[in-house]
């Protein structure tokens, strides 16, 4: 029987090297994906997700069997590539001024009612795609981040809160604001 | 005239069947009788099934050198545990050393042999054992700066609450 993910992080905190190896390459892809969709920098994204191993290597005994293994481990990670690109200041132009976390700002988003004319028809759909991931780039590193977790990752709601360190309300305000910035862009 | 107030940031939970079931029946009647609503969450489901299907690929990388490569980044980091234990190795030597020749005084009383050189030598090796007790003390604080670097990146881990069992 294939052991789970929180028995091998368990047996990680007891230096069992072989469960290191076995979580890394069962996480190895899933870092480096997430870790470059964030940064959009293959050498930054493999430095930093082998980072997030190191400090699950570090940090597996304080792994509680309360939390998924992934939500945590992701946590680890997210954290560190957000931490990055704020040191390195390299968000560049961002759409959507999200400065603050406050919730009650939902109410500043304008609700223009934006007809999504389906721009496949002018576009094509190769380079639709392309401007939507360039918009998605766009975004501010917590909206951002939030939707890749949505997106690639399938997480609920409630884990992109935990990886997040924030509020699931909060986790709310960010996709919808991420998706309403989007649906303005495309429906032009 | 009642204007009705839009559940926007609930639309996205609604899509993903998040919402309790009281929150869904509200929000579901809503839509049902709004059509701003309504073509914001056909938009947003379009969108979010476009992103999808479409997630950009990175560059790829050759796994086995990418663990061989953290592997030793691992082995790195243990690095400068090694180098102070290194510098402690002779610290038994000391303390034997000087129990020797606490041993040869004692064996020894006085008139008979005196061995000045070796009690020198002991008195010489005790500061070099508080020396670097002193060296292991300053040391174990730098480490624990170190962790509290890594717990603010970690520290609300044992924090987190199960979601959904597995
Ligand atoms: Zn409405």
């Amino acid at each position: 029987m294939e052991l789970s993910d929180e028995v091998l992080c368990q047996r990680v905190a007891n230096r069992d090297e072989a469960a290191f190896d076995l979580l890394v390459e069962r996480y190895q892809e899933r870092a480096y994906r997430l870790a470059w969709s964030i940064l959009r920098d293959a050498e930054e994204a493999r430095d930093l997700s082998q980072e997030a191993f190191i400090r699950l290597y570090q940090a597996a005994e304080s792994f509680g069997q309360r939390a998924r293994f992934s939500t945590w481990f992701y946590r680890i990670l997210v954290n560190l590539c957000l931490d990055h690109r704020r040191k390195h200041r390299r968000w560049r132009g961002v759409l959507v001024v999200d400065r603050s976390e406050d919730e009650s700002e939902t109410s500043l988003i304008e609700r223009q009612p934006a007809p999504f004319q389906d721009p496949v028809e002018d576009l094509g759909k190769e380079q639709t795609m392309k401007v939507l991931w360039t918009a998605v780039d766009q975004l501010s590193p917590q909206q951002r981040a939030a939707l890749l977790l949505q997106v690639q990752e399938e997480l609920p709601t409630a884990e992109i809160a935990n990886v997040l360190k924030c509020s699931e309300a909060t986790v709310r305000v960010h996709l919808h604001r991420a998706l309403s910035t989007l649906r303005k862009l495309m429906g032009k | 005239m009642w204007a009705p107030r839009h559940p926007d940031t609930q639309l996205i939970a609604y899509l993903k069947g998040e919402l309790a079931d009281r929150d869904h029946r509200r929000v579901a009647s809503h839509v049902s009788t709004c059509a701003e609503c309504t073509r914001a969450l056909e938009d947003f489901r379009k969108i979010l099934q476009d992103l999808a299907t479409s997630v950009p690929q990175p560059p790829e990388i050759q796994w086995g050198a990418y663990r061989a490569e953290l592997r030793q980044k691992l082995e790195g980091r243990r690095q400068p545990l090694w180098g102070w234990q290194w510098l402690l190795r002779p610290l038994p030597v000391a303390l034997s050393a000087a129990v020797a020749g606490a041993l040869l005084i004692l064996a020894f009383p006085s008139g008979t042999y005196r061995p000045p050189v070796t009690a020198d030598l002991a008195f010489l090796e005790e500061t070099a054992v508080a020396s670097r007790l002193d060296l292991l003390q300053q040391y174990s604080m730098l480490e624990r700066l170190d962790l509290w670097e890594d717990l603010d990146v970690i520290q609300h881990l044992d924090t987190i609450q199960p979601t959904r069992k597995s």
